[in-house]
């Protein structure tokens, strides 16, 4: 499937439709699930009208861990078999995934505030979960520095594929460290949920939509960049008449 | 009509606040030419 799309004109004739696909489907799941989030779900006990932050902020950090596993993977097929529309996709991860970190930082912070009774801890997760939005950042600057930009792809992905090892540090943060005030792990979890359902559909709605909707981004982008260079290429090509002008003119 | 979510107001419209600012920044993001 992967080689199947690396091919420029292939990827462009499935992302147009897919990409118009992951958008409204991204639309109609994030609609219901603000409206389930902010109005049609209870409070939770222990943690009141509170956990209505949880709903945006467990999606949130999903979609930033799930935007940079795809960074990593795209970056390794990329080092591997020096294909460019893999740095794209990568490339075009980076900036809904630092935005994503971000938001997913600063809800947590809001949770926190109330939850834990101050607004940051250095504990495992947030710890954890700062280096990753640093990863980003310099990850975002390495591409916007270079102008040589296959340079800029080998370098970024290296850093990409070493700072993937950050990845298993967050999702298992709480279990290697017990002073972590995050929860274990709750949902993928042998036992099944331990949320009740009225929880889990406004979890499950935002987390399916934003999931979706970071499809749709990076999809847009990689479209964009395919199309921009083929005008640039298209630009810079010489035409027949040309050719024979300047082999006339030496 | 607006839910009152009493001593967890500010945080909750906050979240919801930002997360809908960041939805609508890279919508625009995702639709530039």
């Amino acid at each position: 499937m992967i080689n199947w799309l690396s091919n420029p004109k292939r990827f462009e004739r499935f992302a147009v439709p897919a990409s118009k696909f992951c958008g409204w489907l991204a639309l109609l799941l994030i609609l219901p699930g603000l409206y389930f989030g902010l109005f049609a779900s209870p409070e939770a006990e222990g943690f009141g009208h509170g956990v209505r932050i949880l709903y945006v902020h467990a999606p949130s950090a999903w979609v930033a861990m799930a935007a940079y596993s795809a960074i990593a993977v795209m970056s390794f097929i990329s080092f591997i078999w020096r294909h460019p529309l893999a740095d794209r996709v990568a490339y075009n991860c980076a900036m809904p995934g630092a935005i994503f970190t971000a938001l997913a930082l600063a809800t947590g912070s809001l949770w926190g505030s109330q939850s834990w009774m101050t607004w940051w801890v250095w504990d495992g997760r947030n710890t954890s979960f700062l280096v990753l939005l640093f990863i980003y950042l310099g990850y975002i600057a390495i591409w916007a520095a270079m102008d040589n930009k296959r340079l800029a792809a080998r370098i970024a992905g290296i850093i990409a594929m070493v700072g993937a090892i950050n990845l298993p540090i967050i999702k298992f943060s709480v279990d290697w460290w017990d002073d972590v005030l995050h929860q274990k792990a709750t949902i993928m979890t042998i036992d099944g949920p331990g949320f009740a359902p009225s929880m889990m559909l406004p979890l499950m709605l935002m987390l399916f939509g934003f999931s979706f909707f970071l499809i749709w981004v990076v999809m847009r982008g990689v479209l964009r960049d395919i199309r921009k260079q083929r005008d640039a290429t298209a630009r810079n090509a010489i035409t027949p008449a040309q050719a024979t002008l300047t082999k006339m003119k030496s | 009509m607006i839910p009152d979510f009493g001593k967890y107001g500010f945080v909750v419209w906050t979240a919801y606040g930002l997360a809908i600012l960041v939805l609508l920044g890279l919508w625009l993001y995702g639709r530039r030419k």
